[in-house]
């Protein structure tokens, strides 16, 4: 029997189109209306703020897909990324030169992951239990190191012209946030898509006992995941640092949510073994177009939260209801 | 009586149904029997009302039943758990009924009954995961039957019971017949079974039921032939005979006949006389499923452990996979050194990825070096080419390579599990039920690459249950009971398959008698 590897892979592709063109359907009606009843919406402005905020939410979701196509979850996410921001925003304003500042925060980041991979895997605490303690305890250390104060760097600390670089400058004319998004998107779907690692990822998510049979390092796998999920959120919090200029001793409180929206918007299944960076990315432009149209009609932060869940509850039952009664061709590989 | 007209159901290009017509009266046993493929996943599906039929009507006492309402009226009993994992036995039987009152339901004595007959009692109260799977099928059938639902669709229901629970899991479904109230229709591959419990069989090829067979046109022979179509007509093949074409010898491959696979093409081992597998004091370390066995495993052999499920084989085998703690010497362990060993588990719940594409869940054993360039990143035209390969020796029946799992039928799926063990190209299989829950042209494809595997010089250990798994397959057989292994005897094909079973049986008398003193 003759199979084409070109035509099987045109094939299963084809559902993963499907949605994704969906969810960019629903934006653009979204644009519409809000073009419709504000006048401003489509605007080179407004299009850069679009993106200037969807970035470090993409970014993070790219290591919360990765968290939950091996079959977990990561609350503390948000809070990863308020820490790192501010263990490098504490650095520096104690004279620790800017790069060496980032690099201490991004690898805060990454002890954070790792501790919540040590608990879930060597503890064997499910992962839900675990990351929302994890997410209080960086939340309180945030607090505590920070004496719940902001940081707001101040030009004469060195490298100030990076600093601004990293989260407002611009290159030919375009935020900077697009190549940090570019790379992040290569990269991650690259991992995800295209390494052993990646393909490891999914075996585990869709089937731990059967990785275990086929003898898979899951746990190592596993805790892999949250270390790249957890740098990947600091590099969001040291981006988003230089975009407000500041970080605040709360920063990422509302950052988990948004990113649970965005992959599960992006089309990973909570189970396991399911999801795609590009859902990812599809997703959390979807979410900040309407969050963004939302503050152009006024809305107050209230009436975003209340949208962003019903957003969730929407994509969910639409996914549902369009993959009843035929087999779910989506594969993650 | 129940009446099933004209059904149709297509997934994307592929017609599962196309027209099927079937009868069945209140008190007979329907058997239902076909290849691979055939229909007969997707006709429970669409009886159980899990999956909405294109066209066609089923009617039960004249009232057409509608996809919806399907599940008020048909049981049915799957091949792999599906009840509530951690709720016990007795609840598990108990759920479901009494749907109107408010506080918990309590056991009538019907139901304590019931669980009495299938051995419940014993383990009433313990969480049903924590039981083996021969408990689990058996609290699936005694719900199926508390629940008294008029139509009761047994899917494989005994593939992992031993002889003596099969017997008496017929016993109850006879009783079920005598009541005169159900319509049971038995969807197996067991001819042996189909023969002797059923009133009728219907052989269902390619979507639609191809040949009635009943009374003494009902034998194994004919429903095998049936099955397979002209394919085998000159090939007198039963399950429990020998093979035909004089492949007596443990040492010869099956040679090609007239249908059967050709023999899969395997390196063979470069001459080694060393041992596959040696240990010895093997003893488990968590619990007391086996202590201090001696096994030996050859090249070029195939070693079977059979035994009752609480005889600690499959424990034992696990062990020497990796997947379970124990505690001896190990003279030659499978995966160490040079040899290079693939396991197997027994049910494709356990060794197939659902999220995952054919050929996917064919390369994710294979090592980095071989999937992969040096930095990790995968080599999507190695894992295509090695997934063609398997996909054509063991003439696995998929759309495309990159078509999910679960689009394939259950034996199909069985030889994606196999394949991917054989992808490593090991020197050990290490197998549990390797031929479990697949249709007769399937299972010949199986056993003829296993055999292939075998006369290259490599090894095989397994553990089987089933004793004609075991006839087939083993070189040699040893018996687990109670933790210990019984001296290993050859097996030998000249023989009629009862010799072996006589064996069996007064392995494990000679030995349950010893582990009482």
């Amino acid at each position: 029997m003759k199979v084409s590897g070109m035509q099987s892979i045109l094939r299963a592709g084809h559902d993963l189109v499907a949605r994704l063109g969906v969810l960019l359907g629903a934006a653009l009606v979204a644009g519409l209306i809000f073009q419709a009843t504000t006048g401003v919406f489509f605007s080179v402005g407004n299009f850069a703020s679009i993106l200037l905020f969807m970035t470090s939410v993409a970014i993070v979701g790219y290591g919360q897909t990765l968290v939950i196509v091996a079959g977990e979850l990561d609350l503390s996410l948000g809070a990863t990324y308020g820490l790192s921001a501010m263990a490098t925003g504490l650095l520096w304003s104690a004279w620790v030169p800017l790069p060496i500042a980032i690099a201490l925060g991004i690898l805060v980041g990454c002890l954070a992951g790792f501790v919540n991979g040590l608990i879930i895997t060597k503890l064997r605490v499910n992962s839900f239990i675990t990351t929302l303690g994890t997410m209080n305890l960086y939340q309180g250390i945030t607090l505590y190191v920070s004496n719940n104060v902001a940081i707001s760097p101040s030009p004469n600390q060195g490298n100030f012209d990076l600093y601004e670089f990293i989260g407002t400058g611009h290159v030919y004319g375009v935020p900077v946030q697009i190549f940090w998004l570019i790379i992040a998107t290569a990269i991650m779907w690259m991992v995800l898509h295209r390494t052993v690692f990646g393909f490891r990822i999914a075996a585990i998510g869709g089937n731990v006992v059967a990785a275990r049979a086929a003898h898979l390092p899951v746990s190592r796998v596993k805790v892999a995941t949250y270390v790249i999920a957890g740098a990947l959120a600091a590099v969001a919090g040291i981006v988003d640092f230089s975009l407000v200029s500041s970080v605040s001793p709360t920063a990422g409180s509302t950052m988990t949510f948004a990113v649970l929206a965005a992959v599960i918007i992006g089309g990973a299944s909570l189970s396991g073994g399911r999801g795609t960076i590009i859902g990812t990315l599809v997703g959390a432009f979807l979410l900040q177009v309407l969050t963004n149209g939302l503050g152009l009609l006024g809305a107050g932060a209230y009436a975003q939260l209340l949208f962003q869940g019903g957003v969730i509850l929407v994509a969910v039952a639409v996914d549902r209801w369009t993959s009843r009664g035929r087999s779910k061709v989506e594969v993650a590989m | 009586m129940l009446e099933l007209t004209g059904l149709v159901k297509r997934f994307g290009s592929t017609t599962a149904l196309s027209g099927l017509d079937l009868r069945a009266d209140t008190g007979e046993i329907v058997g239902i029997a076909g290849p691979n493929g055939a229909g007969k996943s997707t006709l429970i599906h669409v009886l159980a009302g899990e999956v909405e039929e294109d066209e066609g009507t089923v009617t039960l006492d004249d009232r057409q039943i509608s996809y919806a309402d399907r599940p008020r009226h048909v049981s049915v009993v799957h091949q792999e758990l599906r009840l509530f994992p951690t709720l016990t036995v007795l609840e598990n039987l108990l759920i479901g009924s009494d749907s109107n009152r408010i506080l918990r339901p309590k056991a009538s004595p019907e139901i304590r009954a019931v669980a009495e007959e299938f051995g419940l009692t014993a383990v009433a109260d313990r969480p049903i995961d924590a039981c083996s799977i021969v408990v689990q099928q058996l609290t699936e059938i005694a719900r199926a039957i508390i629940h008294r639902k008029r139509v009761v669709l047994l899917d494989e229901p005994n593939s992992a019971l031993t002889a003596d629970e099969s017997d008496r899991l017929f016993q109850e479904v006879q009783r079920l017949k005598e009541q005169g109230r159900t319509i049971v229709l038995l969807v197996s591959h067991r001819l042996a079974d189909l023969e002797r419990y059923c009133d009728r069989v219907l052989v269902i090829r390619e979507g639609t039921v191809a040949t009635r067979l009943k009374g003494r046109a009902m034998s194994t022979a004919a429903i095998a032939q049936a099955i397979v179509g002209n394919v085998l007509a000159d090939v007198e093949y039963t399950i429990g005979k020998p093979m035909p074409h004089g492949a007596a010898s443990a040492d010869a491959a099956i040679p090609d006949g007239p249908g059967v696979a050709p023999a899969v093409d395997l390196a063979p081992l470069e001459g080694s006389a060393a041992n596959a597998i040696e240990v010895r004091d093997w003893s488990d370390a968590r619990g007391a499923a086996f202590a201090k066995v001696d096994l030996t495993v050859g090249p070029g052999e195939a070693v079977f452990i059979t035994g009752q499920e609480d005889g600690g084989g499959r424990e034992l085998i696990r062990s020497i996979a990796g997947l379970r703690g124990c505690m001896g010497t190990a003279v030659v362990l499978p995966g160490t050194g040079n040899s290079v060993s693939s396991y197997l588990p027994g049910s494709r719940t356990s060794s197939l990825f659902p999220n995952l594409s054919v050929r996917a869940n064919l390369c994710v054993r294979l090592q980095p070096n071989v999937i992969a360039h040096r930095g990790g990143l995968l080599r999507m035209d190695v894992m295509t080419d090695t997934a063609s390969e398997w996909v054509h020796k063991l003439e696995i029946k998929t759309s495309s390579l990159a078509a999910p799992i679960g689009s394939l039928s259950g034996g199909t799926q069985q030889k994606v599990a196999i394949g991917s063990a054989f992808a490593r190209n090991p020197t050990v299989l290490i197998l549990e039920d390797p031929t479990r829950g697949v249709d007769i042209k399937t299972r010949e494809q199986i056993v003829s690459s296993l055999r292939a595997f075998v006369a290259a010089g490599n090894s095989i250990l397994a553990f089987s249950p089933e004793l004609d798994e075991v006839y087939e397959l083993a070189d040699k057989v040893r018996v687990a009971v109670r933790g210990k292994l019984s001296d290993a005897k050859s097996i030998d094909r000249s023989q009629p398959l009862e010799a072996l079973a006589e064996w069996v049986d007064l392995m494990n008398q000679e030995h349950a008698a010893v582990a009482l003193t």
